[in-house]
């Protein structure tokens, strides 16, 4: 009689979200970011963008707007680098093509792009809501839970749940002048 | 004329991320959105891209969802067991996925539209997606995009870009179409007379009997008075107390009252008031649906009546369908030849011009064109349109040999029927105009849309979107001859126009906004600053 066993099965290993801030410093401009975190994104970086191809401010940048979440840095850094390989096609000339701050600014702007697609046009005051207080009204409102869903609002784990807006969301929160 | 500048370097950037991203991910997954709503454009897009990655020994595959599969998965499997090579991940590969940018939003005696379906299956396929090991592109409206990151948002999370293309019209040239408007329904004896008669025989009938049945009816006619003398702002009044009246008599479901409120939609969609015409057809056939059965003929008219004003809201998704069942029903009637069913043929292909569908089209506009000269002979308004809209086919397609003589003749038929003084005297003048402008003659072409467009303010005011389309065209033109000055202040009055009476969200008055910048750029390099080349738009 053989137990049951699990060869073969992939076990998803799950990415906490990963908090840079505390709760009460998470808008505050002039917080450190937690030094843990950072070092871990930083290595991730590493080991996906070789050397010189990109300066340590704007990994830092894009690091934070990832807002915690490893694919949603994956998912910047590959916009940087289709934006990066556009760029050496049309001026084949320029040598030192790297991710830099005007690369990242097109990257994320393309992808405040598609978050503006999926938030729809009633949800953005239940965002401004969230950025303001940390919590929802009522979390099991379907349009909170579509938020969350959809990474718009991600949820941070301390001795109690908070919340926060994506980072890339929350910019887009400032250019519809929904907050300051 | 090249494409509008501004939009082309954006168009152009966007297609070489694409071919990037796609160059990044052979032999992977890589779920990739494309965005269009110009169908011509898209396929021009697609030849595009594989024509070049065809050239670096790609493989390019076609799949297609459907009405009858909206299923990604499924489509991907068909296609696999076709082209078993697609399943090794040593190739280079890309499939391109159309369709889903065709899929309906509305329901059709079923529980999910469509789109809805194919929703679902990308929400809940999502996973059985990793067996293809390929980059997908997948073209998709805006419209139907956005309802994507929505309603499928796990599958909208893998997305490996979004990209996203525009191509404004050239030029909006109105089409003449034909509204079924029921004038002749409320069946008491027509009175074509001028509004003040009709008039005079309310007030004396309302002395004598204000309960009269005869005054709703009387109302309506007084109604169609006044939208047959183009006074639209006076008829909206009487079509409303006609409405009224029917409910007050019969009660809010009564074959009467969906013609009344069919009636005072006609008026509205003759206004370019197609937000506020909806509603009330949409009730109009419900209650027609309901109270004469699904396959009587005024269900047919007002489901063409419907699918015309979501056609020119740009909803062209919702509009085919209910333009095909129009048709049925209506074949089911009266066999193959009759009338109505050239008008909804016509009507039909325009929908299909609207889109880009040419080849589509084309036939089915011969079809009702002949159809309307052995019905109604040669000297009928009807006739006129259909060689009008036969007309602005071809000159869309670059024909115009074949376009001019059909203008002309349908021009001469107007001046004839309706005398020198008409809206669709101006429409006409106005695309005849439009053609000469696309063959370089544009001193004719320029004569002509003054015409139109002095003539149209004269019959309509200036707040009807014929104007701004008109405003539009000539400023297009100005902009050609490189008076811009001129065309910046037509554009300038177009826009609001366009955005009082259709919305901000409809192609029109995109399309004008689209050339807005377009025109400035053209004044400021005139004036000396000379413009940097290359594509290479920054956005800081």
């Amino acid at each position: 009689m053989g137990a049951l066993n699990s060869e073969g099965i992939v076990r998803p290993h799950l990415f906490p979200v990963a908090k840079f801030f505390t709760k009460d410093d998470r808008h505050n401009p002039d917080a450190e970011p937690i030094a843990k975190t950072l070092k871990v994104f930083f290595e991730v970086l590493e080991k996906r963008i070789p050397d010189g191809l990109i300066s340590t401010q704007t990994a830092r940048e894009m690091i934070l707007k990832s807002g915690g979440v490893m694919r949603e840095l994956v998912r910047i850094a590959r916009e940087c680098c289709t934006e990066c390989m556009v760029q050496l096609e049309i001026e084949p000339d320029q040598e030192a093509v790297t991710i830099d701050h005007d690369i990242l600014t097109i990257a994320l702007r393309n992808l405040r792009n598609d978050f503006a697609r999926q938030i729809g046009s009633n949800l953005y005051e239940l965002l401004v809501q969230v950025y303001e207080t940390a919590e929802p009204k009522d979390s099991s409102n379907d349009g909170f839970v579509k938020l969350l869903h959809g990474l718009m609002v991600l949820e941070y784990m301390n001795d109690a749940l908070w919340y926060d807006v994506h980072p890339i969301v929350t910019s887009l929160l400032k250019q519809k002048q929904l907050i300051s | 004329m090249t494409a509008v500048d501004d939009n082309a370097g954006q168009n152009q950037r966007n297609l070489r991320r694409l071919v990037m991203s796609i160059q990044a991910s052979y032999g992977k997954l890589n779920l990739l959105i494309a965005i269009c709503d110009n169908r011509q454009y898209r396929d021009e897009l697609i030849r595009n891209y594989e024509t070049e990655l065809i050239a670096k020994g790609v493989r390019c595959d076609r799949g297609r969802v459907d009405r009858s599969q909206p299923s990604l998965k499924q489509s991907l499997q068909e296609l696999t067991e076709k082209e078993p090579d697609l399943r090794s991940s040593n190739v280079s590969a890309l499939v391109t996925i159309s369709g889903a940018d065709e899929l309906l939003g509305i329901r059709l005696n079923e529980p999910k539209s469509a789109q809805e379906q194919f929703f679902f299956s990308l929400q809940w396929t999502r996973e059985g997606l990793r067996e293809f090991k390929f980059p997908i592109v997948i073209w998709l409206t805006s419209n139907i995009a956005d309802a994507l990151a929505q309603q499928a948002p796990d599958f909208w999370s893998w997305r490996g870009g979004v990209f996203e293309f525009s191509r404004p019209i050239e030029t909006i040239i109105p089409t003449l179409e034909k509204v079924k408007d029921d004038k002749d329904k409320p069946n008491e004896e027509q009175v074509k007379t001028d509004p003040i008669a009709i008039q005079k025989q309310i007030d004396e009938l309302q002395s004598q009997d204000p309960n009269s049945p005869l005054l709703a009816s009387l109302y309506n006619s007084l109604g169609n008075a006044y939208k047959d003398a183009i006074r639209y702002n006076e008829a909206e009044d009487p079509y409303q107390k006609a409405l009224d009246l029917y409910k007050q008599q019969f009660g809010d479901r009564h074959p009467d009252v969906a013609t009344s409120l069919n009636n005072l939609a006609g008026l509205y969609y003759s206004q370019g008031r197609y937000a506020e015409a909806e509603p009330l057809l949409k009730k109009s056939l419900a209650l027609r649906q309901e109270l004469l059965g699904d396959y009587h003929l005024d269900v047919a008219s007002s489901l063409n009546n419907l699918a015309t004003v979501y056609r020119l809201q740009g909803k062209y998704e919702e509009s085919e369908p209910l333009f095909l069942r129009s048709l049925e029903i209506d074949k089911n009637a009266h066999g193959e030849d009759n009338p109505e069913i050239a008008t909804t043929l016509n009507n039909l292909a325009t929908l299909y011009r609207s889109q880009g569908r040419y080849e589509e089209a084309e036939p089915l506009y011969q079809k009702s064109l002949a159809l309307m000269q052995e019905l109604l002979g040669d000297h009928h308004l009807d006739v006129a349109t259909s060689l009008n809209n036969l007309a602005l086919l071809y000159d869309l397609q670059g024909k115009y040999k074949e376009a001019e003589p059909l203008y002309q003749k349908s021009l001469a038929l107007w001046q004839e029927l309706l005398g020198n003084r008409h809206a669709n005297v101006a429409q006409s003048l106005n695309n005849l105009a439009g053609l000469y402008e696309s063959q370089g003659r544009y001193a004719e072409a320029e004569l002509l849309f003054q015409q139109a467009l002095t003539l149209l303010q004269e019959l309509l005011g200036d707040r009807h979107p014929s104007i701004a389309t008109s405003l539009f065209n000539l400023a297009v033109l100005y902009h050609k001859m490189e008076k811009s000055s001129e065309a910046l202040n037509l554009i300038q009055r177009a826009i609001p126009i366009y955005e009082k009476t259709l919305g901000v969200d409809h192609p029109s008055t995109k399309a004008a906004q689209s050339w807005l910048p377009v025109i400035k750029e053209k004044g400021k390099e005139k004036k000396g600053k000379k413009k940097k080349g290359g594509f290479g738009v920054r956005d800081r």
